[in-house]
């Protein structure tokens, strides 16, 4: 239960700050100049990729 | 020119055995291999659950200290142009002329091979592999490829700071698993907000020496937002231990009062950048009592 309880929650915060993350990087049309180059989309997206793929791994393997 | 200065530095030009060896000490950055080793021995104790051995952990904290000062070494000797010019890393070895850049070098690379081969014999394949890929990864990927060129650069690169945890889970059951992967993502979603903290305090000093850290490049406000982004989701992912089943009641207490200051405190620190050292502190602070927690939980 108290796992459950815990997986829920991880994955709210993790899911509402990768939103967030990527909703800096991309919100405004000044900060989309900062990540024009393809590079640059990926090197902002990656971190907040994996996080969500972690939150993944961890709901479906937890006991 | 700096040079001049660096020359009438006390500190320069080492006149004894123990100046040298202290410079070459120095060169490691003792300070950040403590806190890469704290990770490392919560990790061994989730991994065995329980005491992994003596031997085990003192072999492991040898090896991660070869190879993480081999990194530290020879990112200074990548770097020494831009140590240089900052007003933070100017007293360092290279800058003050107390060590060449070719020793330093060699030093740096002897470091790393022997930390792999002392794994390798003592510890395990895996955890030899990850600590000698960790090296590589800070040096070429972060150093020399993401430093100077992108205003993500402490996102990325710091996995390589990530990877001790793994070693440490790795040198217990020769292999990575779910937990394990938690932890690495623990220290490489807290390392973003700590540094980007340092580099409020000392952006003028970056933006003299060229480096695009997220101040530099988006502005303190932009950044400020960005450390709250990422302290929450580096809350999340500490809470994502909890379900894996390695640790229990005691650190899931410990997790949600942490997490709720360090949400708090980045906040916090949007209306007090002035006050972004103490950000950088308590950020140690928090990562050292997380890993505590889990190590007592794996304990006890």
């Amino acid at each position: 239960m108290l796992r459950d309880v815990f997986m829920v929650v991880a994955a709210i915060l993790v899911g509402g700050g990768c939103v967030a993350v990527v909703a800096l990087e991309f919100g405004s049309s000044e900060q989309r100049r900062l990540v024009s180059r393809p590079r640059d989309v990926v090197e902002v997206l990656l971190p907040p990729a994996l996080a969500l793929v972690l939150v993944w791994i961890v709901w479906f393997d937890r006991i | 020119m700096n040079g001049k200065a660096e020359i009438t530095d006390p500190r320069s030009r080492p006149t004894g055995r123990g100046d040298v060896v202290r410079a070459y000490v120095e060169l490691t950055k003792p300070r950040i291999i403590e806190l890469l080793l704290t990770t490392t021995v919560p990790a061994m104790i989730l991994a065995a659950d329980g005491w992994p051995g003596t031997w085990l952990v003192i072999a492991t904290l040898i090896g991660g200290t070869l190879s993480a000062g081999g990194a530290n070494t020879i990112n200074q000797v990548a770097d020494a142009d831009i140590d240089r010019v900052m007003k933070r890393t100017r007293s360092r070895p290279l800058p003050t002329d107390r060590i060449n850049s070719r020793n330093a070098l060699l030093f740096g690379a002897v470091l790393g091979v022997v930390g792999f081969l002392w794994l390798l014999v003592t510890v395990n394949l895996p955890a030899a592999i990850l600590s000698t890929l960790a090296l590589l990864f800070y040096v070429f990927v972060y150093t020399l490829f993401l430093k100077r060129s992108s205003a993500q650069n402490i996102v990325i690169g710091g996995a390589a700071g990530a990877v001790p945890a793994l070693v440490g889970w790795a040198a217990v059951t020769g292999s990575l698993a779910p937990p394990a992967w938690v932890l690495f993502a623990i220290i490489f979603f807290w390392t973003p907000p700590h540094f980007w903290a340092l580099s409020i305090r000392y952006r003028e000093d970056y933006a003299a020496a060229g480096v695009p850290m997220l101040p530099v490049a988006v502005g303190v406000g932009r950044t400020l937002d960005h450390i709250v982004a990422y302290s929450v989701v580096l809350v999340g992912v500490s809470f994502l231990l909890i379900p894996t089943g390695v640790v229990g009641l005691p650190y899931s207490i410990v997790a949600v009062i942490l997490g709720a200051v360090v949400i708090g405190a980045s906040v916090w620190l949007r209306r007090h950048e002035d006050q972004a050292i103490r950000y950088f502190l308590a950020s140690n602070v928090y990562l050292a009592a997380l890993f505590a927690a889990m190590a007592v939980d794996g304990l006890f």
